[in-house]
């Protein structure tokens, strides 16, 4: 039955070499993607290069003043997995939404690294204290991020007056993501629940907090927020479970949100600032919270303008003209699929 | 207007053609590129944020999306170089605000809706493993009855069947790519190319989990074939084992190289309901699901003991069916459709070269997959309606809401979603009752009998 050279194993042999050919293109071979700016006097002009097949975003906007978050520390919750059972137990309405150890944190820092934000540490509740202490003079431009429904009783034990909230207060930012804002500590005894209207404690004020106990179906909804920087930043996460109303105070919303409630919060406290992102932990949260980091969002930032184009083994640029005074230039490539991102400040 | 010569001399060349493999490859593809204007948008997003991610330097496994083995990642790789190299596709997909609340039904499905130009470049190569497949099932039937019509019969009714078309079409599962590797690895096993045979088993359980449960029936063959020469069979068995390490060492190197090896394996636990937030009916489901794969692990061995045992002339038969039950098996844990991918070929082969009795199996499982492809037919076409504004997004929802609207469970959706499943799974019943009817008659009957594969 066999001849001398089989037909069949040499097609097998060439569809074989088109996968490894695939493998070549998936680790052995890289897309070159670059942007680059040049302030003048109410204006800019920009620059983005790719060696490959892309649709570029360039979105100005104004901060107003505020300083952010250039440097991020995520706090990685060793004890994520043994009290998650019990917070869930002790929760009064929406249970804290479950994530998968450190692989979470993990992708938190992959997804800023393809945008540009490089500066990103991972901490445990006792470098948490020690950064909190040791940057309590001047912590502008310091980002904590939370991934777990409860901190270390050691910076947060269920009032105002901690180290955590001082901090902020100080002129630090918070990122919340997944659960309800300040409701569970844990210490050398366990979990514990903060009793009463925790989001006081962090905001001075009570604030609303989107955690009815519902299918987390039925958080969804279409309703863009702050379009402008929605659309332009391709913002995805379209759930408002554990998201805040933040009317009344200072600050932006983002994303998709309904009846005060938003995918994404921002808000000013004291000197600093907390941001809220609600939903659970996946892909489209990870890109928002990769979009709104690595643009260097603030709760003061104010949309001016987006420009988009096609970018296809070339260069090209574009100018803005602007009166900000405090303005930013965010320009990322691959739309909703975000593949490269670069932040310029004046 | 006068015809340019090189028009009219295609034309005559192309009229001149009068092989029927090519009037059933020109019905398919046309079939195909048809359907493939349709897109199960839940997946395509995930295709495209694969592709984002090797786009952005993370390989396959450094950032979430992905979650198979390696080997459809890589074939997304080389679509993505495509792209890179050669078109100006702009943005992959958009967010639909307004189709936004179709993810709040409970479905699989997303308003995140690629382009129908990416779709039909991830689908492009998942077509071409299509033709292939047909073609291989064409060579074995060929081989094996030297009979052209019922080789053509076997290529139709792998390259028109439903299941194909839609697990191809419109899911754009690699499936049709862990069938195609599973066929020549049988191919060139009867052929006694052991290497390559080897290399192809390798491809195919790599691609899709389900050719794995081929290892006892084909290493049974090799050591049938060579009964009697124990150290003829051992060296057979060793050089296909070298030629499925080779490959699966260069498919894993990336991950082996950067130690996320693990990643690469996480459908098992995904599937196994081991996550510490899985419910008791997602842990029963999961276990249950382990539970029947270690049922078709026991029935490959048996196989593999009838096909040790088979004569001589009747071994490659003994293989081939023994092969068709297996995958056969495999599926009795309710499957989705493209999962029936791996068995259409060897169902047709069975169809045109032994029993074509069996032909009711193949209608059914098409009928099936027809029905369940419908099934979600509002969010398949959200492409069309995004990007090419042929069909209106406004009917789209009305047709979504509709197929959702009913009390309780109780609606369009879900209703024509069993009704399809249950046609599927009952072709599946009648081909192992068709297989083994006569058999199981006299079990019941309590005569003796030898139920073989």
């Amino acid at each position: 039955m066999s001849s001398k050279i089989d037909g069949i194993a040499v097609l097998a042999v060439v569809l074989i070499a088109a996968v490894f050919a695939g493998e070549y293109f998936t680790y052995g071979h890289d897309t070159d993607r670059s942007a680059s700016v040049s302030w003048d006097t109410g204006s800019v002009s920009y620059s983005v290069d790719s060696s490959g097949s892309d649709e570029y975003r360039a979105v100005l906007f104004d901060n107003g003043g505020y300083t952010p978050v250039d440097t991020l520390y995520i706090y990685a919750d060793g004890t994520y997995d043994r009290y998650y059972s019990q917070a869930c137990e002790l929760s009064d309405g929406a249970e804290p939404l479950y994530m998968e150890g450190d692989y979470y944190v993990e992708q938190v820092r992959e997804s800023l690294k393809i945008r540009g934000f490089d500066d990103v540490c991972i901490i445990d509740g006792e470098g948490l204290e020690d950064l909190l202490r040791t940057t309590m003079p001047s912590p502008s431009g310091i980002g904590v991020m939370v991934i777990s429904y409860a901190v270390p009783g050691s910076v947060y034990s269920g009032g105002p007056d901690c180290l955590l909230v001082n901090w902020i207060n100080n002129g630090g930012s918070l990122y919340w993501l997944s659960s309800e804002i300040g409701r569970f500590y844990t210490d050398g005894l366990g979990l514990h629940r903060a009793e009463g209207d925790c989001t006081a404690y962090f905001f001075g004020t009570s604030v609303p907090v989107d955690c009815s106990d519902g299918d987390s179906l039925s958080y969804i909804t279409g309703k863009t927020v702050n379009t402008g920087f929605t659309e332009a930043l391709c913002l995805k996460n379209s759930t408002t479970e554990f998201g805040i109303d933040i009317s009344g105070l200072s600050g932006i919303q983002l994303g998709f949100g309904e009846e005060g409630y938003a995918s994404i919060s921002m808000v000013s406290v004291g000197a600093g600032m907390i941001c809220v992102f609600a939903g659970g932990f996946d892909i489209d949260q990870l890109d928002d919270i990769g979009q709104v980091i690595a643009s260097k969002l603030t709760c003061g930032s104010t949309f001016i303008e987006l420009q988009r184009g096609k970018v296809t083994r070339d260069s090209v640029g574009g100018t803005f003209s602007f009166s900000a005074s405090d303005p930013y230039l965010f320009i990322y490539t691959g739309g909703v699929y975000a593949n490269f991102g670069a932040c310029f400040h004046a | 207007m006068p015809e340019s010569p090189y028009f009219v001399k295609i034309r005559r060349y192309a009229g001149s053609i009068r092989h029927p493999l090519a009037t059933v490859l020109a019905a398919g593809l046309a079939i195909h590129l048809l359907v493939m204007l349709l897109a199960m948008v839940y997946d395509s997003d995930y295709w495209a944020v694969v592709i984002r991610n090797i786009n952005a330097g993370e390989g396959l496994y450094g950032m979430e999306g992905y979650y198979y083995t390696p080997v459809w990642g890589y074939m997304l790789g080389l679509v993505s170089a495509f792209q890179n190299a050669c078109l100006s596709l702009g943005d992959s997909a958009v967010r639909v605000f307004e189709a936004i609340y179709f993810e709040a039904s409970g479905h699989q499905t997303t308003a995140t809706v690629t382009s129908v130009v990416f779709n039909y470049c991830t689908k492009v190569p998942l077509l071409m493993c299509d033709a292939v497949l047909a073609y291989l099932t064409y060579v074995l039937v060929y081989d094996m009855r030297r009979d052209r019509g019922k080789a053509t019969l076997a290529f139709a009714l792998v390259f028109l069947c439903p299941v194909i078309i839609g697990s191809t079409g419109i899911i754009g599962m690699p499936d049709t790519m862990a069938a195609m590797f599973m066929m020549f690895s049988l191919i060139l096993l009867l052929r006694n190319r052991p290497f390559f045979a080897g290399m192809c088993f390798a491809m195919a359980a790599l691609t899709k989990f389900f050719p794995v449960f081929l290892f006892f029936p084909m290493l049974a063959y090799l050591f049938s074939r060579n009964r009697g020469d124990l150290r003829a069979g051992c060296m057979q068995a060793a050089v296909a084992a070298a030629g499925a390490v080779a490959v699966a060492v260069a498919i894993f190197l990336p991950q082996i190289l950067e130690g996320d090896l693990s990643a690469s394996f996480q459908f098992i636990t995904d599937r196994a309901g081991t996550s510490p937030v899985s419910d008791i009916f997602a842990r029963l489901v999961g276990y249950t699901r382990i539970a029947a794969y270690l049922l078709v692990i026991l029935a490959s061995i048996l196989a593999a003991r009838f096909i040790y045992r088979s004569d001589r002339e009747g071994l490659d038969r003994s293989l081939l069916k023994g092969s068709m039950v297996i995958m056969a098996l495999c599926l009795l844990y309710p499957p989705a459709t493209q999962y029936i991918v791996v068995l259409v070929p060897l169902l047709a082969y069975y169809i045109a070269a032994e029993d074509g009795v069996c032909m009711r199996s193949w209608w059914l499982l098409a009928i099936g997959a027809f029905i369940v492809f419908t099934v979600s037919l509002s969010t398949h076409l959200l492409p069309l309606a995004v990007h090419t504004g042929i069909v209106d997004l406004g009917s789209l929802m009305h047709f979504f809401d509709l197929w959702n609207a009913g009390p309780g469970v109780l609606t369009i959706w879900n209703i024509t979603f069993v009704i399809g499943s249950v046609i599927q799974y009952s072709g599946i019943a009648v081909l192992l009752l068709t297989v083994y009817g006569a058999d199981l008659k006299k079990v019941l009957e309590g005569r003796r009998t030898g139920i073989g594969f």
